[in-house]
């Protein structure tokens, strides 16, 4: 992968993330609140309603399934080590790839 | 007078973090690689689980296992409700900042959140200011751990709240100190197994006395209806769900204890594991020890006042529940969850110090310092760190508990629009990164400037103006006001300065 596929692909990463938190902020007020809504404060199952048991135990269930589905079908393995400094593959005449600078060189302040 | 079977455990348990400490040491002394590297992210060798463990441990502190589950005891599931927001913590900061972080902190060969800040924004001052944030937040963070175990320490086991300091203080610091991040690492996932045990025993034994799960629960039903009520009959604040998500959940993706982490991994197929092991950890701590705590109500079943408050009721529960031989199994659960996020603490700090401010000075000036000097300084300073804070927890300042929960949200303030934009915002520039850090932690800070100005003088026109320092649009949260002040700041900083260099950004946006 070039640096610039690797940015791509971390950037789609990051805003599927963000789309899983707010599955989970709408689905938490559904589970929760709307769960009261719904039946109130009713035993449902080993004594708890159903807006604490989806609230609590179904919102972490559904999450690690989100958070599943995230890792096997968004996230993608990738060489973290930065192969295109250490072995540069550009053709003849074009210019070298852009180099991490060293520490202490050129700020501005 | 003190309960000796509930010392011995506990003397095991630290004695087999020191001796991680000087095994990690040992080995890391024979691999021969730098030394900086090795102390501060563990030569970027974490696995998925130690790397989930370690996230999950450094988060969770000693008050989601004492103040946390007493709120439980008294609101109900409203309470678990609300903590259960912080499944989101680790995935969120692991997915959004774990591969970025990695990949450039290999490019720059950087070890601390603030190299890469440094990097990105090309400012030492905004570099000196990250790091001075990191520094004083994380001490007044440490130092409401230190009490917070302490006084659990005391309340169970019978011995003195000093005794228990100098037991687990002095632990934490010796193999931080000694073993560096890897050390840490590995404390922090014996320390979160121990959790899990500890939880799964206390629940064990609230359970037993209660009588059962169906007899606690009938009685729950019978004498407390609000607690099946998410609002709690009025006890739980809708507007405070509202700042959970925000302190708790989104926003804890800027913590640098945390952020540090994805520069300590190996490769992405452990991070994508820990995601997935984080999220399983963290729900079934923050569910189960706020469950514990609900269920404690079936036992201890007087009024809170009787029992001294919120923060006594889990203490009282292990005290009242548990058998005497394993109250010293029981408590080494909360006690680990305050020295993993010492530990945790601790070695950014030390880096801060060391790596941010002293090594960077030294390379600017062109000077070569050797790894035997270095070794010396990064150990004597997180010594030096541990100890101070231990000083200031012998002898505690009466804010401390406020300042636990302000330094969480000053820190998210200060980092949260700084990174998040920093890293994936090609016109954020120094000038916005500046004026959102300083301008946010400055209004997140003014309500403590007022409280401190009320210790010193009661005079009518303090408090007036200690009350206007204050002032909170609907008496939201002050975070609130913190990160609109920091994004507005930022936005208008970056459209006024000048863009970030080409190369910077070629860096950081690669276009090919």
């Amino acid at each position: 992968m070039t640096r610039k596929e690797k940015y791509r692909q971390i950037c789609r990463e990051a805003r599927a993330t963000g789309l899983i938190l707010l599955a989970l902020i709408v689905l938490w007020c559904c589970f929760g609140f709307g769960g009261f809504a719904l039946t109130g404060a009713e035993p449902l199952l080993f004594g708890l309603p159903l807006w604490a048991l989806a609230g609590t135990l179904g919102l972490w269930l559904t999450a690690i399934v989100l958070v599943w589905g995230l890792t096997h079908f968004v996230f993608r393995d990738m060489p973290l080590e930065d192969s295109e400094a250490m072995t540069p593959t550009t053709a003849p005449g074009s210019p070298p790839p852009p180099r991490g600078r060293t520490k202490a060189e050129g700020r501005e302040d | 007078m003190g309960n000796l079977s509930a010392l011995l455990p506990l003397l095991l348990f630290m004695g087999a973090m020191v001796a991680v400490g000087f095994w990690v040491r040992r080995i890391q002394e024979q691999s021969g690689s730098g030394f900086i590297r090795s102390y501060f992210i563990g030569n970027r060798s974490l696995g998925g689980f130690v790397l989930a463990m370690t996230t999950v441990a450094t988060y969770s502190s000693v008050s989601s296992f004492v103040g946390g589950p007493g709120m439980a005891w008294q609101i109900g599931f409203g309470w678990i409700y609300m903590a259960v927001v912080q499944v989101t913590a680790i995935f969120l900061v692991l997915g959004i900042f774990g591969k970025r972080v990695a990949l450039l902190s290999r490019r720059f060969d950087a070890v601390t959140v603030v190299d890469i800040i440094r990097e990105r924004f090309r400012s030492d001052t905004l570099a000196a200011l990250a790091a001075f944030i990191i520094v004083l937040f994380f001490c007044a963070t440490m130092t409401a751990q230190f009490v917070g175990g302490a006084k659990l320490f005391a309340a169970v086991t019978g011995y003195s709240y000093e005794l228990g300091l100098l037991l687990f203080g002095l632990t934490v610091v010796l193999y931080t100190a000694i073993g560096g991040f890897r050390a840490v690492a590995i404390t922090d996932t014996c320390c979160a197994l121990v959790m899990m045990v500890g939880i799964v025993l206390l629940l064990y034994y609230v359970l037993q006395a209660g009588g059962g799960y169906g007899q606690i629960m009938a009685t729950l039903h019978a004498d407390h209806p609000e607690m099946f009520e998410p609002l709690s009959f009025g006890k739980m604040p809708l507007g405070l769900y509202l700042t959970q998500w925000l302190l708790v959940g989104i926003c804890t993706i800027a913590l640098p204890q945390s952020v540090v982490r994805g520069i300590s991994y190996k490769d992405t197929q452990g991070l994508h594991h820990a995601m997935l092991i984080g999220t399983v950890v963290v729900g079934f701590m923050n569910i189960g020890v706020n469950f514990t705590g609900i269920l404690a109500h079936g036992v201890l079943t007087g009024e809170l006042a009787s029992y001294g408050g919120v923060d006594n009721i889990i203490p009282t529960t292990i005290v009242t529940v548990m058998p005497p031989a394993l109250v010293g199994l029981a408590i080494i659960g909360p006690l680990s969850a305050s020295i993993s996020t010492i530990s945790g603490l601790l070695i950014v700090a030390s880096s801060a110090l060391v790596k941010d401010v002293y090594l960077h000075a030294r390379q600017k000036q062109g000077r070569e310092v050797s790894d035997a000097r270095l070794r010396f300084l990064s150990v004597a300073s997180t010594a030096l760190i541990g100890v101070l804070v231990f000083c200031m927890a012998v002898t505690p300042p009466s804010l401390i508990w406020i300042i636990n929960m302000f330094a969480f949200g000053g820190l998210e303030t200060a980092f949260f629009w700084v990174l998040l934009l920093g890293l994936y915002w090609r016109g954020a520039n120094k000038v916005g990164a500046l004026a959102a850090m300083a301008g946010g932690t400055a209004v997140y800070v003014l309500p403590m400037l007022g409280k401190v100005l009320l210790l010193i003088t009661q005079a009518p026109w303090a408090e007036g103006f200690a009350a206007t320092l204050a002032w909170s649009p609907f008496g939201l949260h002050r975070i609130i006001l913190g990160l609109t002040v920091s994004l507005l700041c930022f936005l208008i900083g970056s459209r006024l300065g000048r863009p970030q260099d080409k190369e910077t950004l070629e860096i950081f946006f690669p276009s090919r």
